[in-house]
């Protein structure tokens, strides 16, 4: 469905290198901290800054060859851009009705009113939460094969959230269908992505399954002396602690089994997160 | 294209109180006994302007990359600018004909039909100047900076038109007289090169705004 190749982008002080892909049918996720690429890397793929080397693809066509047929099947919601504020949901309708040839009018009006968007009332009237649900409800109302969503939930309360997801959790079920999203709260990808890509300074610093990075990644917490003693085989990433180190593996299963003295926590995105980008090599 | 040109009518139709000024003023001047196609001038050029302030809306918080990932390519975003552009001066020109219309019959006055081409003229080439030189400065730099480079491209637009008149009275041609001779022996030839020059500026200007678009970065 998408994927990018050793792109490369160039700003002061600031260097894209990224590789990713997205498959059919995969949910998949790209995580990292305010500043890490994500909102570069999402203008990238759509063709919205001119990129220094590398190559992306959408439905195996170059980016600069998409044209508004191939946008068709594109549903894209930006972190910081939507439609201007002086328009209602009413208002936007036939202009969406004449962009889009399988626009379904009904059921988003219909979901509009679901999730209480008022369908007279001017977007600038609008919470932010309310202008990202709209940006959701527009990207998947023409039956886009790839939804291309950055920061999605910005702006929503816990409830409006899990609502959000539970739509495109419905919207990918055929399989035929895929999502990129990113999101700064990882607790959002943990339950949805099929795949997570970690960036760090423009970099893809981890790639994973999630079931793999929930299953098989754990933090050890050990003291200086279990450290030393330590094999450190899986070990990704190390963190200096007052108790001793707090160490990464990709292998909690070898560790439970060799070494059952050691204190194991179970790894969430955000501790990996964490150790990935504020721990040391080993 | 459709679903551009309509949430343009959806922007001008938040502007109904700019229009209504304009139709307001134009009734006052037919009143006051303006010349009809003067007031035809004028609307014109006041529609000209609303081309740019559907860019400056489209552009209001980074939206011109959201209108750019729907199906819309920014070639085709570019051609509707311009045929909005023209769509409006045709619908300035109809407006201002209407208006002219309805006013003669409450206070008729005198509808100087020699003049009526010449001065139309003249208004479809000042709408053609304001817009070719007012779209391209307003996709490069935006509606915080265009104004500035607004200016001055006025400026140079002036300068340069003050420099013909002075080159040709330094050469004892008198530019205006020759309109008007021109005009007067030859009107179809008039209408023809006014025309031309409005398509040429036109063509200049939406291939400098295309390849502006096309390098634009959001």
């Amino acid at each position: 469905m998408l994927r990018l190749e050793n792109v490369k982008k160039h700003y002061d002080g600031f260097d894209l290198d990224c590789s990713m892909e997205v498959k059919r049918g995969f949910v998949t996720g790209l995580i990292g901290k305010n500043g890490a690429g994500k909102s570069t890397t999402f203008k990238l793929i759509l063709g919205l800054v001119g990129r220094e080397g590398g190559h992306v693809e959408i439905f195996q066509k170059p980016v600069e060859q998409m044209g508004p047929k191939e946008k068709e099947r594109l549903g894209v919601v930006l972190s910081d851009s939507g439609f201007n504020g002086v328009f209602t949901i009413q208002d936007l309708v036939p202009v969406l009705k004449n962009l889009y040839p399988r626009f379904k009018e009904e059921a988003f009006l219909q979901k509009c009113r679901d999730f209480d968007l008022p369908i007279h009332k001017k977007l600038k009237e609008f919470s932010t939460g309310m202008k990202q649900k709209l940006q959701v409800l527009t990207a998947i109302s023409h039956e886009a094969e790839l939804l291309i969503l950055d920061e999605p939930t910005a702006g929503m309360d816990v409830i409006a959230r899990e609502e959000i997801l539970d739509l495109l959790r419905e919207y990918v079920e055929s399989g035929e269908r895929s999502i990129l999203i990113s999101s700064h709260i990882s607790g959002d990808l943990e339950n949805f992505c099929d795949d997570i890509y970690m960036i760090d300074k423009g970099k893809i610093i981890l790639h994973e399954d999630t079931d793999i990075l929930l299953d098989n990644y754990a933090l050890l917490k050990v003291t200086e002396e279990q450290y030393q003693k330590l094999d450190k085989t899986y070990i990704l990433r190390r963190k200096k602690e007052a108790f001793g180190y707090s160490c990464l593996t990709n292998q909690k299963q070898f560790y439970q089994e060799n070494a059952p003295q050691i204190a194991l926590e179970k790894g969430s995105i955000d501790e990996v997160i964490l150790m990935m980008i504020k721990g040391e090599e080993k | 294209m459709k679903g551009l040109w309509l949430k343009d009518m959806k922007l001008l139709k938040n502007q109904k109180s700019f229009l209504a000024v304009i139709a307001a003023i134009s009734i006052g001047f037919l009143l006051s006994g303006q010349n009809p196609s003067s007031v035809v001038s004028y609307m014109m050029v006041m529609c000209s302007i609303l081309v740019i302030s559907t860019i400056a809306y489209d552009e209001q918080n980074n939206g011109l990359a959201f209108l750019l990932v729907l199906p819309v390519s920014r070639k085709q975003y570019v051609r509707e600018k311009y045929a909005l552009g023209i769509g409006l001066m045709l619908a300035a020109i109809v407006a201002g004909e209407i208006l002219s219309v309805l006013v003669s019959l409450i206070k008729p006055s005198v509808y100087e039909k020699e003049g009526w081409i010449v001065v139309l003229l003249a208004s479809v080439l000042m709408a053609v100047l304001i817009q070719s030189v007012t779209i391209p400065i307003q996709l490069k730099f935006g509606a915080e900076k265009s104004r500035i480079a607004m200016l001055v491209a006025i400026g140079c637009v002036a300068l340069a038109a003050y420099f013909v008149v002075k080159i040709a009275d330094s050469r004892h041609m008198d530019v205006g007289m020759g309109i008007v001779q021109l005009v007067q022996n030859d009107r179809i030839l008039f209408v023809g090169c006014g025309l031309i020059v409005a398509a040429l500026l036109m063509g200049v200007s939406y291939a400098a705004s295309l390849q502006i678009m096309k390098k634009k970065q959001f």
